[in-house]
């Protein structure tokens, strides 16, 4: 940093840097806490009792077939609450107001084994109160959370309006916001009612009318009445059509269908005992596969897995505290016995470690937010030992960050045991930890304190990023692929080189940004050699762009011609890609020929993070081609607003570099006639 | 500042050609078709949500356009843009050039040259593959044998000689010689073997034949009624061309140009017209057009399967047995994973019948692709990978070793 001395940079600047960079954070931190901010009112159920730490443990190791795959109990609470509350947690005020927090684990286990309770819980968010004008209900807040109890009164209507809205949407109507959330709403109930009826056969046992000697009705319960399958099966077969059977057998059959469809959907739990077969059961299936279609392999297994979930049902009325605990650690541990014996339990240890550890979020917290406060410190004071000292923390949060984003990675591909990137979610964490660790490496070739820079702020963006979409899309990434994604070659080929090249676009563009506030902010003190590196910089990140994304994008392709027969089919997502490597190409041409010099680079630099946008998330809410995922109007707005973010800081720098030119010229004398900073390429060659 | 004098210098020594030849090699020439691809492949991509893959691809890439208007929410732009196609032959010429340029430039050039050879490859591959490549369908049944594919798009009309009721000859008038007709144009076609001549006309890309039952009095006004019939042309499927049904009206013609009778020919009918010519019944038809292949394929089984619990789909695959003159060959076929023999591709694109959960027998469709150029993309990936590679790990080399002395002297 010799040649450093004597050019101090501008104070002013320095501080209006240092105010943008506080900006951007906390515009960043306000995003990120977006999603944790609690309700503004916590419903007061005074009868609720906090699940024991026992049972939540039990809980949510259980076992459990979901979206293709055996993922805990826990996973299938979490996306599940995520995708009704768009939270994974609430908050209620039990007994005389104490604060009780309530997670996915508890908030099912209410609604599974208390629904009354659980009907009481603001399980729903409604994103625009607009949603109960059609169906004639007054709305708190304009955007708020619904227990079930406060929208069963205008449910019926709710129904109604929902399959209007949907049969619009099938005849091809592009729904309003509003419409489309009141569809939502209405299906997110649905799918609560399941959970909340689920242990309905358990609760209420079968009617059996006029059975008994006495000639008195006589509830049964189901496992009982399974165990007469033979019986009724045979009564069935006696009668030429189901409209002939006695009234009473009727009657028993007609139970056994309704509570057999009300625990059919939710809480898949029960492996089957054929090793070739693989579809797991609910209770409706076993209740179904037993009475009606006889068509169990293992009618004695079924049986007692029914009267073991009527068991753990009725410990939880009984006056032994104890035995709810026993009776779900008993049917825990005897699924997950059967899921480790057909080899479908490997997966579910980690997925609990993983979801124990929340990687991504400690890292936002516990090691980003530190690294970017350690760096605002850093530029208080520049070249003082607290600055080196602030720097070195800096260092050490990041690399923990970093650390953090890696382990959670890997913990998902031994979950998943498929390539990191295999999905919109999850180019996120991958692009983030890719920025910041060639940031780091740029560091260490350069030890100017530029590149370490972005390594925090990426890193906190990105996460908080990742966090914002897995809200927001509320599914869980690590079920299972399509079957024209199901390549690890390819996956691990096409994906990551492509996922790579958007790293380095956007670490391009982070290279020109830091050019052009530094030349603005006149943060370089006039240094030349400054304004060189970064511009080096920014051109070597557009050189492997470009070698990222030409490699990634010509995968593409061969992929296609390998799978479909065809090289190109001007998908979306394949124009992107494109987009990204006919924009490095005409960076490197343009510059190679004397087209643009410094501030030009840099400028297509920065432009080259819209591009990349385009390609990344852009095209997949066109709606249109292979790539069509994670559509999301809030994604799109979010886009735009990017987009014009982008776009006013290219202004402002195109009218700087143009200032600075004519600057140049009115005073040749003085400034000296200055050599290209970075000559064209065939006279460097 | 001084290079750029020293450049000008050089510059003036050239002579004519050698100016024109570098401005045609040029970094600016370059620039330009770069920029107008990126803006083209931009607003295609764009208008592609509103005006769909096959119109816009149309649109911003053929041939048949020098120039286009962009459109955005449905309001054309009145802005005029070349067409991809021939911005793209210009940038190939300015890439050959500068390519053949870049060969004097010595050892520092060795890699942008190695990579301007490979997307050369690429372009001439696209080149070859639109040109020569073909491809059509194959759908076989379980347990059936099949040696022809099915053209998506393309569509023939076959005259067939009858002998005791049976096609015992067949005369095609091929796709090149419909492709082009309106459903005002009017063809004749001289079957020189035959004792008369083929007349078509109302020729229509996609139609239906209709019953005239179906029809009110408005809408049979002014078109033709043909064996109780009326051919419905409709827009070309925009979205899926093989959906595309065509239709025509034929007038089999003797050798003086006399009508001898008038038939509906529509792709949609299982069924050929037939028509009698002296004491002889012939038969014609419009079909797709097929495409035989040099081995036949059995279907022995096909298996789908779904993620458990879920319509996600997990695995299709065929397993079928090649019939060949040498021998029987049994062979997978499943996504990701074709059988590729003798010059000839086949896919996993299809199957069916998917809308009968109790179906137990099975059909599967097959992607046949014939592609001369079918390995060039990894050819040329691999070039130029090794091109950039070379080239930017020099600059790397390069830069790091500037930075490593700069950091030791500070």
């Amino acid at each position: 940093m010799s040649e450093l001395s004597g050019l101090q940079p501008n104070p002013i600047g320095r501080w209006i840097a240092f105010g943008l960079i506080l900006t951007l954070l906390g515009g960043v931190f306000s995003l990120a806490v977006k999603t944790m901010l609690p309700d503004k009112e916590y419903p007061e159920i005074s009868e609720y009792e906090p699940w024991s730490e026992e049972v939540i443990e039990t809980a949510r190791g259980l076992p459990i077939h979901e979206g293709g795959r055996v993922k805990p109990f826990e996973t299938y609470a979490g996306f599940t609450l995520l995708g009704m509350r768009g939270d994974r947690g609430l908050r209620i005020l039990g007994e005389d107001g104490e604060m009780i927090k309530i997670g996915p684990v508890e908030w099912m286990l209410d609604a599974l084994f208390r629904p009354e309770l659980g009907k009481q819980l603001p399980s729903f968010r409604v994103d625009n109160s607009d949603v109960f004008e059609t169906i004639g209900m007054v709305g708190k807040e304009k955007r708020d959370r619904y227990s079930y109890a406060e929208l069963e009164p205008h449910l019926e209507q709710l129904i109604t309006v929902s399959t209007e809205f949907q049969e619009l949407k099938d005849q091809g109507t592009e729904l309003s916001t509003v419409q489309k959330q009141t569809v939502e709403l209405a299906y997110n109930i649905r799918v609560y009612e399941q959970i909340l009826s689920y242990f309905d056969f358990a609760r209420y046992g079968v009617e059996f009318q006029g059975f008994s000697e006495s000639g008195q009705d006589d509830q049964k319960p189901m496992s009982v009445t399974l165990s007469m399958a033979p019986v009724l099966q045979q009564a069935m077969s006696d009668v030429p059509s189901p409209d002939q059977l006695p009234a009473r057998l009727s009657h028993i059959l007609q139970q056994v269908h309704s509570l057999a469809n009300r625990s059919a959907r939710s809480l898949v739990i029960f492996p089957p005992g054929d090793a070739e077969n693989e579809q797991w059961r609910a209770a409706g299936n076993l209740i179904f596969e037993v009475m009606v279609t006889g068509e169990h392999e293992n009618p004695a297994q079924a049986i007692a897995d029914i009267q073991a979930l009527e068991y753990l049902m009725a410990t939880t009325i009984s006056e032994d505290k104890g035995a709810f605990p026993v009776a779900l650690k008993k049917l825990q541990g005897n699924v997950e016995e059967r899921a480790r014996a057909r080899g479908e339990y490997r997966a579910v240890p980690w997925e609990l470690s993983y979801n124990e550890a929340n990687w991504f979020f400690r890292a936002t917290f516990l090691a980003f937010v530190p690294a970017c406060l350690f760096l605002v410190l850093s530029w208080l004071s520049p070249k003082s030992t607290f600055a080196r000292v602030m720097t070195w923390l800096v260092w050490t949060f990041s690399v923990a960050g970093l650390a953090a984003i890696v382990v959670g990675t890997a913990q998902r591909v031994i979950i998943t045991q498929r390539p990191p990137v295999t999905g919109l979610y999850d180019t996120i964490p991958f692009i983030t930890a890719a920025l910041i660790i060639v940031a780091m490496i740029a560091e260490l070739l350069t030890r100017r304190r530029i590149a370490i820079a972005i390594a925090p702020i990426v890193g906190f963006t990105g996460l908080v990023i990742a966090r914002l979409f897995e809200y927001g899309d509320a599914s869980d990434p690590n079920d299972p692929l399509l079957a024209v994604l199901r390549s690890n070659f390819w996956l691990t080929t096409h994906v990551l080189t492509i996922t790579f090249g958007y790293a380095a676009g956007f670490l391009t563009a982070a290279f020109g940004l830091v050019y052009l506030f530094m030349r603005i902010l006149k943060l370089d003190g006039g240094d030349k050699s400054v304004r060189r590196f970064i511009t080096r910089m920014t051109y070597g990140c557009v050189c492997f762009t470009l070698f990222l994304s030409l490699v990634g994008t010509v995968l593409g392709g061969i992929w296609a011609n390998y799978s479909w027969g065809r090289f190109w089919g001007w998908d979306p997502k394949e124009n992107g890609a494109l987009l990204i490597v006919i924009w490095m190409l005409f960076i490197l041409h343009a510059r190679m020929g004397g087209i643009i010099r410094e501030w030009g680079t840099n400028l297509c630099a920065i432009f080259g993070a819209v591009v990349v946008t385009f390609s990344w998330w852009h095209v997949n809410l066109l709606g249109v081609g292979l790539h069509a995922y994670g559509f999301s109007e809030s994604r799109k707005l979010a886009v735009f607003i990017f987009y014009g973010m982008i776009g006013v800081v290219i202004l402002v720098g195109f009218g700087f570099a143009v200032y600075d030119r004519f600057n140049k010229q009115a005073k040749p004398q003085r400034a000296g006639p200055e050599p290209p900073a970075i000559p064209p390429e065939t006279v460097e060659a | 500042m001084a290079d750029e004098t020293e450049s000008k210098r050089t510059t003036r020594k050239k002579s004519l050609g050698t100016r024109i030849v570098n401005i045609l090699a040029g970094f600016h020439i370059a620039c330009v078709c770069l920029l107008l691809l990126g803006i083209l492949t931009w607003l295609g991509t764009l208008e592609q949500a509103e005006h769909t893959l096959l119109a816009t691809t149309k649109k911003y890439f053929s041939y048949e356009n020098f120039f286009l208007f962009p459109e955005f929410n449905e309001k054309t732009i009145p802005i005029p843009i070349p067409s991809g196609f021939w911005v793209g032959l210009v940038f190939f010429f300015n890439l050959l050039l500068a390519t053949i340029l870049k060969v004097r430039r010595g050892v520092k050039q060795i890699g942008v040259l190695i990579s301007h050879c490979g997307m050369l490859l690429l372009l001439v591959g696209a080149f070859v593959t639109q040109v020569k490549s073909e491809r059509g369908n194959m759908a076989i049944d379980e347990g059936e044998v099949s040696d022809v594919a099915q053209h998506y798009t393309d569509h023939v009309i076959e005259v067939s000689e009858t002998d005791e009721g049976k096609a015992s000859k067949v005369h095609i008038i091929a796709t090149k010689y419909l492709k082009d007709l309106k459903p005002e144009m009017v063809r004749l076609f001289r079957m020189k073997s035959l004792p008369f001549d083929v007349e078509v006309n109302d020729y229509h890309q996609n139609a239906m034949p209709l019953p005239v039952e179906t029809l009110d009095q408005a809408q049979l006004s002014g078109v033709e009624l043909l064996d109780g019939f009326v051919l419905d042309g409709r827009e070309p499927d925009q979205k899926e061309a093989e959906r595309d049904l065509a239709g025509c009206h034929v007038s089999i013609l003797d050798k003086d140009g006399k009508k001898l009778d008038r038939v509906l020919l529509s792709s949609a009918c299982v069924h050929p017209a037939s028509f009698e010519v002296g004491e002889r019944v012939y038969t014609i038809t419009i079909r797709k057009a097929l495409w035989k292949m040099p081995f036949e394929v059995q279907l022995d089984k096909f298996t789908h399967e779904f993620h458990p619990g879920t319509r996600r789909p997990r695995v299709f695959r065929s397993d079928i047995t090649r019939l060949e003159e040498d021998g029987e060959t049994e062979k997978v076929i499943r996504m990701n994973h074709p059988m590729r023999h003798n010059g000839y591709t086949f896919f996993q694109a299809s199957w069916g019948p998917q809308d009968d959960p109790t179906a137990t027998k099975f059909y599967s469709v097959f992607e046949v692709v014939k592609n001369p150029a079918d390995h060039w993309p990894l050819v040329s990936l691999i070039i130029t990978g090794i091109g950039l590679l070379v080239h930017f790990v020099m600059k790397l080399v390069s830069f790091i070793t500037k930075q490593m002395e700069k950091n030791v002297r500070a």
